[in-house]
């Protein structure tokens, strides 16, 4: 082995090229992929399978002889769907899946509805099958197992916040840097911005259940630290910094320490219409717990 | 391609790899005396980045928040860990997350994973604070890392990055 060393540099090159061109073949086609990938869990995803690539069990022979025949997914990670996958003799229809053509077949859906816990997708993916109705042996068949493919695993990754508002670090002391995006190209109610300036509008709730305002809309401008600056290369999107340790000290009374923020954007001269639903939460207010740990 | 085809590409790039697995530069020279990793923690370190961690994302996003300690204007924060093991802070700009001065050590001399700031104030012993050691620091290295965790009940939530220059 050792033998490839003396070679000269250049037919070592030569050796790692081939390498890289033979590599590539070796890597399989993906059987199951997701679209879109990166995701959320709250927007359709369609999973697709192609069973032309399945190696084991019957449902590849199965399908090429009978190629009218339904396929079903059978999934059971992050967990089992909120219908459930039916029996393996009789899967929920359901979990019916399209035929794309040739042997690959698809199925749409909306992960924080279709599983009863999608938690746990990005870390666990997708484990799941294709089988027939009846996952049995079918008769004709005997020699290749039940109707079914092996089992698969496929990856999903999270899609980075897209809402209106966007909090970063997830969780977050009050002495931890919290950074606030607000996404204007999002925004449905306040379409026009006076001067292209978004302040962040603050209040903090504290240990006594009171909400305490940090500065009142009408003089957010006269308050610079809570200006939101525009994010590079990203038209419409707005951002601010801050250390909540900082803002909330003059704000609340002695004794009194702090539990979480209200936040919402403003730009100077703007009033939100009254919110019709506000037991549902203030339909422009976005909230930021703060961790209560040393 | 066909399965046979797939496996000998499989085998014959394995067996490539192997072969070539060897191909190490012989060395005879024989080991020198082990840095010392305390010397080379001593001096004046100043910020050149800083960057927060978000560990409960998927994704472990990482932010670079340079801007809030380092405006051009004013000098960065600066810590100087002394040979008597005293050590200060200086910070004109951002949360100083390193106390202000006290003691300085480290969780093991010889293979150092951790540094620890024993902070003082007004004289007496204030508080201890834990930073993961981004690499060994010899002497001649310029760049120090500290990573401050900031788990919450056990759990990890988020860290920051500190990098620094060495200034002397």
């Amino acid at each position: 082995m050792k033998n490839f060393c003396h070679l000269p540099r250049r037919i070592q090159s030569l050796l790692w090229l081939s390498i890289g061109a033979i590599a590539p073949g070796v890597a399989l086609g993906q059987v199951v992929t997701v679209t879109p990938n990166p995701t959320s869990l709250g927007e359709p995803l369609k999973l697709t399978i192609d069973v032309g690539q399945s190696t084991q069990f019957g449902l590849k022979p199965i399908l090429e002889a009978n190629p009218d025949l339904d396929v079903y997914l059978w999934t059971w990670q992050p967990s089992d769907p909120s219908g459930g996958n039916g029996s393996w003799d009789d899967s929920d229809p359901d979990m019916l899946m399209t035929h794309e053509g040739g042997l690959k077949y698809s199925i749409t859906f909306v992960p924080s509805e279709f599983y009863s816990n999608a938690g746990q997708l990005y870390s666990t993916g997708i484990s799941c099958l294709a089988k027939l109705k009846n996952g049995a042996t079918l008769p004709g068949y005997e020699d290749f197992g039940e109707a079914k493919t092996e089992d698969f695993n496929v990856g999903v990754l999270p899609k980075l916040c897209e809402d209106r508002m966007c909090i970063f670090p997830e969780s977050r002391r009050k002495d931890d840097f919290v950074s606030v995006t607000y996404n204007h190209n999002l925004d449905t109610v306040m379409t026009e911005l006076a001067n292209d300036d978004v302040y962040l509008f603050l209040k903090f709730r504290g240990t006594d259940g009171v909400f305490y305002t940090y500065v009142e809309p009408e003089n957010l401008t006269s308050a610079p630290e809570l200006k939101m600056v525009p994010v590079q290369d990203r038209p419409g999107f707005y951002r601010i910094i801050m250390l909540p340790l900082d803002l909330y000290g003059n704000v609340l009374p002695e004794g009194v320490d702090l539990l979480s923020i209200v936040c919402y954007p403003l730009t100077p001269g703007f009033t939100y219409p009254s919110d019709t639903t506000p037991w549902n939460g203030i339909y422009y207010e976005t909230s930021i717990p703060l961790l209560d740990c040393d | 391609m066909n399965y046979m085809n797939r496996t000998t590409s499989l085998l014959l790039t394995l067996v490539m790899l192997g072969a070539f697995g060897g191909c190490k530069p012989r060395s005879d020279a024989e080991l020198g005396t082990p840095f010392d990793k305390l010397e080379g923690m001593i001096g004046t370190w100043e910020l050149a980045s800083f960057s927060q961690t978000d560990l409960q994302n998927a994704l472990k996003e990482e932010r670079d928040l340079s801007q809030l300690y380092i405006d051009g204007l004013v000098t960065p924060l600066q810590i100087v860990l002394n040979e008597d093991w005293t050590y200060n802070v200086t910070i004109e700009k951002g949360r100083n997350y390193f106390g202000e001065s006290g003691t300085w050590g480290l969780d093991d001399e010889t293979h150092p994973t951790y540094l620890f700031l024993y902070t003082q104030l007004e004289g007496a012993a204030s508080d201890t604070l834990q930073y993961n050691l981004g690499g060994v620091v010899r002497t001649f290295d310029s760049k120090l890392d500290i990573v401050y965790e900031r788990p919450c009940d056990g759990d990890p939530v988020l860290e920051y990055t500190f990098s620094f220059n060495r200034q002397q």
